[in-house]
């Protein structure tokens, strides 16, 4: 019985339960939510299975092994430090959203076929582009707008994906698929538009920096993650998604060190995170899995503390573009500190969570191959050293702000904020120092020490080559924060090219349209004329006859009557 | 011993290089061209 009370009920009703209340009532909700959707997980014995018959259809409602137990427990981890964060909102629309969203997730990584999953998937959908819109403003609606079609793209994706394996006599419990059905081919774009593969990317630049500083936190948790559990599911060992990963990590590398904004810079190493993730699972080796599902729960805690640290610093100075920050260590210190642990468990230093968890993926590439794969990996290592472990904590916290930006009399982020990324250090600090506990969550047990001696000073050289590098860019002035203006990503083509490319269609078409109706009018003016000549005031058959005349035509038109007749 | 510290020193420091320059002569082509407009 108890098995019916998913998480994902207790996290949805919760949320209905929290909009209904008030005051202290409703800040209590929100972060008993997630405890109670947690205690709920508890009672889960491993193996739980529920089934449900609708429609003839047997769906299962909630399917328990270790894959899901491993995400949703970083889900509802995650939910419960952002809740906290949150409370300095008092906005109910987005503490709302975002349990709810919370409990989609966690009812996605529980679903155990496609159209329960799809639900969920759709339901994420729906509370996200919410929590964009709740960002305010007029760039915040259009995001929202944008965000929103992307991921109704990858519903109808999954959606007829699944239509097709049903109408091909596939069962849909969610297990692995294989690629040699175009159907499967759907479901993996439909993952593909969510895990931000390259092109279909654009949604997450886009939407996630025009939320509010809550907003970002939760969105970072979320969607990404759950793309990721279900490439997981779906397409465990899929080859295509090791070329598919590389880029995601090149790229976005690049826009993660020059793009002005450091919340949008961000969103990019998230991209260039999650293919690290990407490739891991197209590796297919059980190391390679595992990584892939350990550096997800990982990027799930450093990256939200990321985007909690930087929503603090926008909080308090209006602004989170590097080229205006700088010098704020003094005032922000509590905010320095936490944004600097989640930076270094990004970039992957030794003690933090990013170096236990990533670099299974990257002795999984090593050993297995081809040699290319680890060398994007190590960029891809060395990249994250550059963006996240120094440019962020430099441009903001260290580096003295820019000459003709005014110094920021700021106080330290709020309470709630200041104690949401507090616990949030926590699991970047216990998975880096103490990764047995994780690694004893993993669905494979395998023998893997990160902390070996090689590892290290392996880990440790690429970090100094990164570390020179930035040096040589320092002294030559290469840095990106002082010089760089707004950066195009391919969403040049939504935001530049379409609205010209769109002018440009609808002028063709208004003109054609003009010529139609130029056309059709002059014709209906002829109609009109001849009409008018022959039935106006003074037309032919509307003029007043002579009574001679017209009983002349009525004799006429008599005896062609009787001619007829007699005929 | 070598190889663990060379490679990955090389790997780092021509990734970041690569980063850097790359970030950079993109920044620099998109102010010479606001400049020039």
């Amino acid at each position: 019985m108890t098995a019916w009370l998913s998480p994902a009920l207790v996290l949805i009703t919760g949320a209905c339960l929290a909009a209904l209340a008030r005051g202290r009532l409703r800040a209590g909700l929100i972060l008993l939510s997630p405890v109670a959707a947690g205690v709920a997980l508890a009672a889960l014995p491993l193996g739980t299975t529920v089934d449900v018959t609708l429609f003839g259809t047997t769906l299962t409602w909630l399917r328990f092994d270790p894959l899901p137990r491993i995400f949703a427990w970083a889900f509802l981890g995650a939910s419960f430090l952002a809740a906290i964060y949150g409370l300095y909102r008092r906005s109910i629309v987005e503490h709302w959203s975002a349990l709810a969203y919370a409990g989609a997730a966690v009812g996605g990584v529980l679903a155990g076929d496609l159209i329960t999953f799809l639900v969920f998937w759709e339901l994420t959908t729906l509370f996200s582009a919410v929590l964009v819109w709740t960002g305010g403003g007029r760039d915040a609606y259009g995001a929202s707008l944008r965000y929103l079609g992307f991921q109704v793209f990858s519903g109808l994706l999954l959606l007829a994906g699944t239509v097709a394996l049903a109408h091909q006599g596939v069962p849909l419990g969610f297990g692995a698929l294989d690629l040699s059905q175009p159907a499967a081919w759907a479901i993996l774009a439909a993952f593909g538009v969510k895990a931000a593969f390259p092109v279909a990317h654009l949604w997450l630049p886009d939407a996630y920096p025009e939320a509010s500083p809550f907003g970002t936190v939760v969105l970072s948790i979320f969607t990404t993650k759950l793309a990721i559990y279900a490439l997981l599911r779906g397409f465990p060992g899929a080859e295509p998604l090791i070329p598919i990963g590389a880029p995601m990590i090149v790229f976005a590398s690049f826009y993660a060190f020059a793009v002005p904004d450091l919340r949008r810079a961000m969103c990019y190493g998230l991209i260039a995170q999650l293919g690290i993730m990407v490739m891991g699972i197209g590796i297919g080796t059980p190391l390679s899995l595992n990584g892939a599902i350990a550096a997800a729960v990982a990027s799930i805690f450093y990256q939200a503390l990321v985007f909690m640290g930087l929503g603090a610093v926008l909080h308090r100075t209006g602004t989170a573009r590097g080229a205006e920050l700088g010098g704020l260590f003094r005032q922000m210190p509590w905010t320095a500190l936490c944004t600097i642990v989640g930076c270094v468990a990004m970039a992957g230093l030794p003690l933090f969570s990013g170096f236990t968890t990533k670099t299974m993926v990257f002795e999984a590439a090593h050993a297995q191959g081809p040699l290319w794969t680890w060398f994007v990996l190590l960029f891809g290592a060395a990249a994250a050293a550059l963006y996240a472990g120094l440019r962020v904590p430099l441009a903001v916290f260290f580096r003295p702000p820019a000459p003709g930006i005014p110094a920021r009399p700021v106080g330290e982020a709020p309470l709630a904020m200041r104690i949401g990324m507090a616990l949030a250090v926590v699991p970047c600090l216990a998975i880096g120092i103490w990764p047995a506990r994780l690694y004893g969550l993993l669905p494979v047990s395998l023998d893997w020490h990160p902390y070996a001696f090689d590892a290290l000073l392996f880990d440790t050289a690429l970090g100094t080559g990164a570390i020179l590098a930035f040096l040589v860019g320092w002294r030559f002035r290469l840095l990106p924060d002082r010089q760089c203006p707004r950066l195009w990503d391919a969403d040049w083509l939504v935001r530049r090219a379409s609205p010209v490319m769109i002018a440009f269609c609808a002028g063709r078409i208004g003109r054609g349209d003009r010529l139609v109706r130029v056309f059709c009018l002059a014709r209906v003016d002829n109609f009109i004329v001849t009409l008018r000549r022959h039935h106006g005031p003074r037309g032919v058959l509307a003029r007043t006859w002579p009574t001679g005349s017209t009983v002349l035509w009525v004799a006429v038109i008599l005896t062609a009557s009787l001619v007829l007749y007699a005929v | 011993m070598s190889d663990l510290v060379m490679v990955p020193l090389l790997v780092g420091f021509a990734s970041g290089l690569a980063v850097i320059g790359g970030g950079a002569i993109v920044a620099r082509w998109l102010q010479w061209r606001r400049e020039r407009a």
